[in-house]
């Protein structure tokens, strides 16, 4: 046992008080957690990615480099949030008001109104209306008593791959009719399966079928209706089908009262001209044969 | 791809032709909904000159009550109304009634025309300001209820597309006095339980009474003269007569859907068969002939089978056979026993008691036995009796104690609403009419 014995000894223990002290402090922290976005996206965002004209001229950049798009974007994004709520505080002073003033004006009746006027709550999400306060005017908005169901608020949520398109002026997107290659607003006018199955959804909320009849459930009742950009109906929504049963005519009337109790339908303005006609089949079989 | 221009000549052809889609036009299918009643607004009845407004109110009180005892409208409260004192031959302020969420609204307007009551009214689809129905109906003045039904029946049919049942009777047996000892009498009544009216004094039981599709004539069985036998009883004239002469007790009848003969049980040497009976031959036919007790025959509404219930493989179960008597089958398969079937008049259904675990449950059935239904059950159910649409039934509830009796119920097909009818005594063994003409 000499003087290095004890050197040894001292540089072991002081090794493991260094590894002891050092080790846990530094190590045990765990990772901060990073959130990594993922972007779900249906077939038909690939479809509608992939859709544009052929002959189109290459007159925007390509969606190949995502990545400084994406962080321009995000700036973009947030600096036209701003513009929006600005936009939509003009909004909320016409449109509702618009809607409610010549009632008030008829017949005042403040109390039932201020119930009904709910549309007031719409200003404050996001709608993609383009449509100018002359043309609001001219057609004002029934008071919807019906919950409004945003298709496009919904659609905006889900649908994530054009970012920069997401939220255009409202301006753009009227102006905006000129085909760019490979681009989400091309030509490629489809309603997404998203925007389908909302509009689908809102009307089954509508709907109250007759309660059936032998015979009744093989009645299909075809309604073909136009819709105004502000989603209110264009007139009286027509049958375009006739039916022999005495059921039939039943089965019409709840179609079109369904149609009448579901507007305006808040569909993407963008794609209006899709939109504007379209045939709707109430087909209550399924419903009969469950219940 | 190359769309602008098809789409800028296809608009034009489409201008220029015929309305054919211009283009590929969205196409969505809807195929689900809400079952829910339709809110509808039924203000009072406008009373014209001479008419007590209360007797106007009346009216559209029996049009609320008969559409909101359906299940498939819901009237609103009538404190609820913004628009007041409509006007028969005015449009209505709809955005008034679409504040408070209707979708149908009945103006109506009780006037007097050559000592007969007049009522017009207007069914007006809220939503669409479409007017669906126009109408003016006459009653006598005792009948002014009547009114408030036809009225329900033709905003029922118009809603749903089914024929009404609202002007409608009950044929039924009145149940007086200590449960030992009741007195049994014949009744009929509106089918909301008004207008009672007694048939027989009391002095003899009576059963199963049943309607005449001609609405005039019942067919029941009493036990007037000592035993059993099955009599036909016009409602107008007070007029009875035994049917047919048979040497053993008759029961259990009923009539075609013709009006024509009359089907029932016969009974000889402890077993029951079924016979037909023509009322204008008196001739009769016997169609079945085994040593069991088969009774509860009851047509079809196309006169062709006959479904009838009988004990002949041991216990209670429903059998179909053809009108002839021909093709004997039995259709009820599941546990238990079954009585007293009836079949709808739309055809697609019969209704039958069922006697489980010492409960009588209420229940439906395919003609062919397949998609039992039961629709109630409890302590004792029994007699069920469709309304002349097919989508109702009427029952009788018996309630054990001595304080308890039978009680008269409907039910619609879904087996949902539930309702008693009220009677001024206990009532039993119902029989729906056809529709009033």
């Amino acid at each position: 046992m000499g003087p290095s014995t004890f050197i040894s000894a001292a540089l072991h223990v002081a090794i493991v008080l260094f590894v002891i002290i050092s080790f846990p402090s530094s190590k045990m922290t765990p990772a901060p957690l990073v959130a990594i976005p993922v972007d779900l996206s249906t077939p038909s965002d690939v479809t509608k990615v992939k859709a544009g004209m052929r002959d189109a001229k290459d007159e925007g950049p390509l969606a190949g480099k995502p990545k400084p798009k994406k962080s321009q974007a995000v700036k973009e994004k947030a600096s036209k949030t701003k513009e929006r709520t600005a936009s939509i505080d003009k909004k909320s002073d016409d449109a509702p008001k618009s809607a409610l003033k010549p009632k008030k004006d008829e017949a005042p009746k403040p109390e039932k109104k201020a119930e009904t006027s709910k549309p007031q709550a719409k200003p404050s999400a996001p709608t993609r209306r383009p449509e100018p306060p002359v043309e609001k005017a001219e057609a004002p908005k029934p008071p919807s008593k019906t919950q409004a169901f945003y298709t496009d608020r919904i659609a905006a949520l889900l649908n994530k791959i054009p970012d920069a398109k997401d939220e255009p002026k409202p301006q753009e997107l009227a102006e905006e009719t000129k085909p760019v290659h490979g681009q989400t607003t091309g030509t490629d006018m489809t309603m997404s399966v998203n925007e389908l199955d909302a509009l689908r959804a809102r009307i089954s909320q509508c709907w109250t079928p007759p309660p059936g009849g032998l015979g009744a459930d093989a009645i299909v009742v075809k309604l073909r209706l136009k819709l105004n950009k502000d989603g209110t109906l264009e007139g009286y929504p027509a049958v375009t089908n006739q039916g022999s049963s005495p059921f039939f005519q039943a089965a019409a009337d709840s179609a079109v009262r369904a149609v009448y109790q579901c507007q305006p339908y808040v569909l993407p303005a963008a794609k209006y001209a899709l939109w504007r006609d379209m045939i709707l089949n109430f087909d209550p079989s399924s419903m009969y044969r469950s219940g | 791809m190359r769309l602008i221009p098809k789409l800028v000549a296809a608009t034009l052809l489409g201008v220029l032709a015929l309305p054919v889609p211009a283009y590929a036009v969205l196409e969505v299918d809807i195929t689900q909904g809400n079952i829910q009643p339709l809110p509808i607004a039924i203000p009072d009845f406008a009373p014209g000159l001479g008419i007590d407004p209360e007797a106007a109110r009346e009216i559209s009180q029996v049009v609320t009550n008969d559409l909101q005892s359906s299940g498939l409208f819901a009237p609103i409260d009538q404190a609820a109304f913004i628009e007041r004192n409509l006007d028969m031959n005015s449009v209505p302020r709809f955005a008034d009634w679409q504040a408070i969420n209707a979708q149908g609204l009945v103006v109506g307007h009780i006037g007097a025309s050559n000592g007969k009551l007049r009522a017009e009214f207007r069914l007006w689809d809220v939503l669409s300001g479409k007017q669906l129905v126009g109408e003016q109906v006459f009653a006598r003045p005792q009948e002014a209820r009547r009114l408030g039904h036809i009225i329900a029946d033709a905003i029922y049919e118009r809603i749903t597309g089914e024929k009404g049942y609202f002007d409608t009777r009950i044929v039924f047996v009145d149940e007086t006095g200590p449960k030992n000892n009741r007195m049994k009498r014949l009744a009929i009544m509106d089918q909301d339980g008004h207008n009672v009216r007694l048939l027989t004094t009391g002095k003899n039981l009576v059963l199963t009474p049943r309607f005449s599709p001609s609405t005039q004539e019942i067919t029941y069985m009493s036990y007037e003269g000592g035993s059993p036998r099955v009599y036909l009883l016009n409602i107008e004239t007070g007029q009875k007569e035994v049917v047919g002469s048979f040497p053993g007790m008759t029961f259990a009848p009923r009539f075609s859907p013709d009006g024509q003969r009359i089907v029932m049980s016969l009974e000889r040497g402890g077993n029951a068969n079924l016979f037909t009976m023509d009322l204008r031959s008196r001739q009769t036919t016997q169609l079945t002939d085994t040593s069991a007790i088969d009774t509860a025959p009851c047509y079809s509404p196309d006169g062709r089978h006959i479904t009838f219930e009988t004990d002949r493989d041991g216990t209670k179960q429903i059998y179909v056979m053809d009108a002839d008597g021909a093709n004997q089958h039995r259709i009820s398969q599941g546990e238990g026993s079954y009585a007293t079937p009836v079949w709808s008049p739309r055809g697609d259904l019969i209704a039958f008691t069922k006697l489980l675990k010492g409960q009588f449950l209420i229940g439906v059935m395919k003609p062919d036995g397949s998609g039992e239904r039961i629709l109630t059950e409890g302590f004792h159910n029994e007699g069920p009796t469709w309304a002349p649409n097919g989508r109702v039934l009427m029952f009788f509830r018996d309630s054990p104690g001595a304080a308890g009796g039978p009680r008269l119920y409907t039910i619609d097909l879904t087996g949902y609403n539930e309702r008693l009818v009220a009677t001024p005594a206990f009532g039993s063994d119902p029989a729906w009419s056809p529709l009033i003409n």
